[in-house]
C-alpha cells in the first residue's frame, strides 16, 4: 500500500506547512478563506476564450507562494492530482471547436484552443487558491471558520473526529495490508475474494474504536457539547490586508491590464 | 472510598467476565489490579465507572450507590485513564482535550483555563498544548490522558494499564507522575514491578474472581500464589531467587 503512505505523507506535509509562522499564516482564518472564495469567483467568471484576464490573475499566487514561504513544487505535486481530470474535460474543446480565431506567425490558433487552454489555467489557480489556503492555515483554524458561519455542530464534530482519526485508520490499514501481503504468498495487491474479511475486519475495528472513543467522551463528561473552536479576533492588519487583497482582485478583474499592457508596449 | 460488592457481568456474547466480586478500595491507598490477559480487569474498571451495567451487584462510590440516574456524574468523581490514549483524546488539540472534561462539569471559561494550567504544569506538558494529539510520542500521549482526566480533580483516578506500549524512559515518567499524585488510584497492569514500587495494596483476579487481596510487598514476592494466577514475579524478585 505504497498509495497509502504517500496520501498519508502528503496530508502530514500539508499540515506541517501550515504550521509556519509567517505574515499569510498569521493572518485571520477568516480573511483567507473570504479572499481565496473571492479570487476562485473571478478566475471561474471569465469565459471560455477570455485568456487575458485569467494570466493576470494568475500572477498572484506567485506572489503569496514566496510570502508564505510554501514551495512551488508542493503545490505542483497536489495540482497533479487534479489536472488529469482537467485534461480530458478539456479535451474535446480541441476536436469540436476548431474555428481559427487568428493567425500567430502561420499558426492558426482556433477557439477550442483557447477554450482548452482555459480550462486547465482556470483548474490550475482554483486548485492553487485551495491549495494555497490549506497549507497556510491549520484545519482547525478552517473549521473554526466554517464554524462561526454557523454550520451545524453534528458537522464540526464529524470533520474534527476525521482529522483527528484519519492517521489512525490508515495506520491500521496499513497494517492489515502488511499482515496480509506477509501471508498471502506471491500474489499482487489484494486478492478479491480475501477482500471482504480485510474490509470488514478494517470495519469492525472501526466500529470498536468508534465505541471506545464513545465512552471516552462519556466518561468525560461528554452531553453532545463538543469542543467549540475559538477564533480570534479579526485585527486591524486582518482588515487592511482583506480591503488590499480585495481591491487588488477588483482591478485586476475589471481593468484589462494585459491589453492595456500590449497596446502600450506594441503600438 | 470505592466499594464493589457481589458484582457479577456477563458479556452478551455469554462470557462471565466477572463474578462475585467484592472489594473496598480505601481513600489515599494506591492499588493495583493484576491478572492475567482475560482475567476481567479491563470489564472491572468500566464497572466501575457505569460504562457497564453490572447484571448483579452494587458499586458504592463515596457512600453513594451507582444508579442509572446519577451514572452519568459518576465521571467527575472516578477519572478513567483507557489503555488506549488514541481513544481517550478526541479533540483537536491537547488544550481543547484537557479543557473538555473541565467545561463539561460546569466551570466557565476562567476556570477552565486555570484548571486546565494546574493540571499541565502538574504533568509537565505545558509545551505540548497547541499540539495535534496524533503527533505527540507514546509518552506524551499518556501523560495529556492523565491531565485531561485530572482537570476536574476526581476522587478516584481508574488507570487501564497505563505503562502499556511505552518505551523505559517514558514509562519512567508515567510511574513518577503517577507517583506524585496525591488521590486514590486503582491501576490495572501487567507491569509487576510498577505495582510493586507504586502501589501498597494489590488485588489478583483470576478468570473473573478475586483471586487474592492484600499488601503488595506480601502478595507481589509470593512465588506460588503469582504463578496459580498466570503471573510472575516482578524482575527484581525473580533476581533475588536467581542469586
Ligand atoms: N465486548 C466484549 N464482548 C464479549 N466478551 C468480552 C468483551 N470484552 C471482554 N470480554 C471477555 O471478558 C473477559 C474479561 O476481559 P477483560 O478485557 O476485562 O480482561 P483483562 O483482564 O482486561 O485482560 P487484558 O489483560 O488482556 O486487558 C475475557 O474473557 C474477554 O474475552
Ligand atoms: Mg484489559
Amino acid at each position: 500500500m505504497p498509495k497509502m503512505q504517500t496520501a498519508l505523507g502528503r496530508l502530514n506535509s500539508t499540515e506541517a506547512l501550515s504550521e509556519k509562522n509567517t505574515c499569510v499564516h498569521r493572518l485571520h482564518p477568516a480573511v483567507k478563506t473570504v479572499i481565496t472564495v473571492i479570487y476562485i469567483l473571478c478566475v471561474i467568471s471569465y469565459n471560455r476564450y477570455q485568456l487575458n484576464g485569467l494570466i493576470t490573475l494568475a500572477v498572484l499566487p506567485f506572489i503569496v507562494m514566496p510570502l508564505a514561504e510554501i514551495p512551488i513544487s508542493a503545490i505542483v505535486k497536489r495540482m497533479l492530482v487534479a489536472l488529469p481530470f482537467a485534461l480530458l474535460a478539456a479535451i474535446s474543446n480541441l476536436i469540436f471547436d476548431t474555428k481559427t480565431v487568428f493567425f500567430i506567425k502561420g499558426f492558426a490558433v482556433t477557439f477550442g484552443m483557447l477554450a482548452f487552454g482555459s480550462v486547465i489555467i482556470k483548474t490550475a489557480l482554483t486548485v492553487t487558491a485551495v491549495l494555497l489556503l490549506v497549507s497556510t492555515t491549520p484545519f482547525t483554524k478552517l473549521l473554526a471558520v466554517v464554524q462561526a458561519v454557523h454550520l451545524p455542530q453534528v458537522l464540526i464534530m464529524q470533520l474534527t473526529l476525521t482529522q483527528r482519526y484519519i492517521y489512525v485508520l490508515v495506520e491500521e490499514a496499513q497494517s492489515t495490508y502488511t499482515a496480509y501481503r506477509l501471508r498471502a504468498g506471491n500474489v499482487k495487491g489484494v486478492q478479491i475474494r480475501d477482500m471482504g474479511t480485510l474490509l470488514g475486519g478494517l470495519l469492525l475495528r472501526s466500529i470498536h474504536r468508534a465505541e471506545r472513543i464513545y465512552n471516552a467522551m462519556h466518561c468525560r463528561g461528554f452531553k453532545g457539547e463538543y469542543p467549540a473552536q475559538t477564533i480570534k479576533k479579526v485585527s486591524v492588519t486582518d482588515i487592511f490586508t482583506l480591503v488590499a487583497a480585495l481591491s487588488v482582485l477588483a482591478v485586476l478583474r475589471f481593468i484589462p491590464i494585459a491589453e492595456l499592457l500590449g497596446k502600450v508596449l506594441f503600438f | 472510598m470505592l466499594k464493589l460488592e457481589q458484582i457479577a457481568v456477563t458479556y452478551p456474547d455469554g462470557t462471565a467476565a466477572l463474578n462475585n466480586i467484592t472489594l473496598h478500595i480505601q481513600k489515599g491507598e494506591r492499588t493495583a489490579l493484576l491478572g492475567a490477559n482475560g482475567a476481567g480487569k479491563s470489564t472491572l474498571l468500566s464497572v466501575c465507572t457505569g460504562i457497564i451495567q453490572p447484571d448483579k451487584g452494587d458499586v458504592v462510590l463515596n457512600g453513594v450507590k451507582l444508579t442509572k440516574q446519577n451514572r452519568s456524574t459518576v465521571w467527575q468523581q472516578a477519572g478513567v485513564v483507557f489503555q488506549n490514549p488514541d481513544d481517550q483524546l478526541f479533540c483537536a488539540t491537547v488544550q481543547e482535550d484537557i479543557a473538555f472534561g473541565a467545561k463539561n462539569s460546569g466551570m466557565n471559561e476562567e476556570q477552565t483555563a486555570q484548571a486546565v494550567q494546574t493540571a499541565v504544569e502538574k504533568l509537565e506538558i505545558t509545551h505540548l498544548l497547541s499540539r495535534a494529539p496524533h503527533k505527540l510520542s507514546g509518552g506524551e500521549k499518556r501523560r495529556v490522558a492523565i491531565a485531561s482526566v485530572l482537570v476536574t480533580h476526581p476522587q478516584i483516578l481508574l488507570l487501564d494499564e497505563p505503562t502499556s506500549f511505552l518505551d523505559p524512559r517514558a514509562r519512567r515518567e508515567v510511574i513518577d507522575v503517577l507517583a506524585n499524585l496525591p488521590v486514590t488510584q486503582l491501576i490495572a497492569t501487567h507491569d509487576m514491578d510498577m505495582a510493586l514500587a507504586l502501589c501498597n495494596r494489590v488485588i489478583v483476579l483470576k478468570k473473573g474472581s478475586v483471586f487474592a487481596q492484600g499488601l503488595a510487598k506480601e502478595i507481589l514476592v509470593d512465588e506460588q500464589l503469582m504463578q496459580s494466577a498466570g503471573l510472575e514475579l516482578p524482575l527484581c524478585c525473580q533476581k533475588i531467587q536467581e542469586t
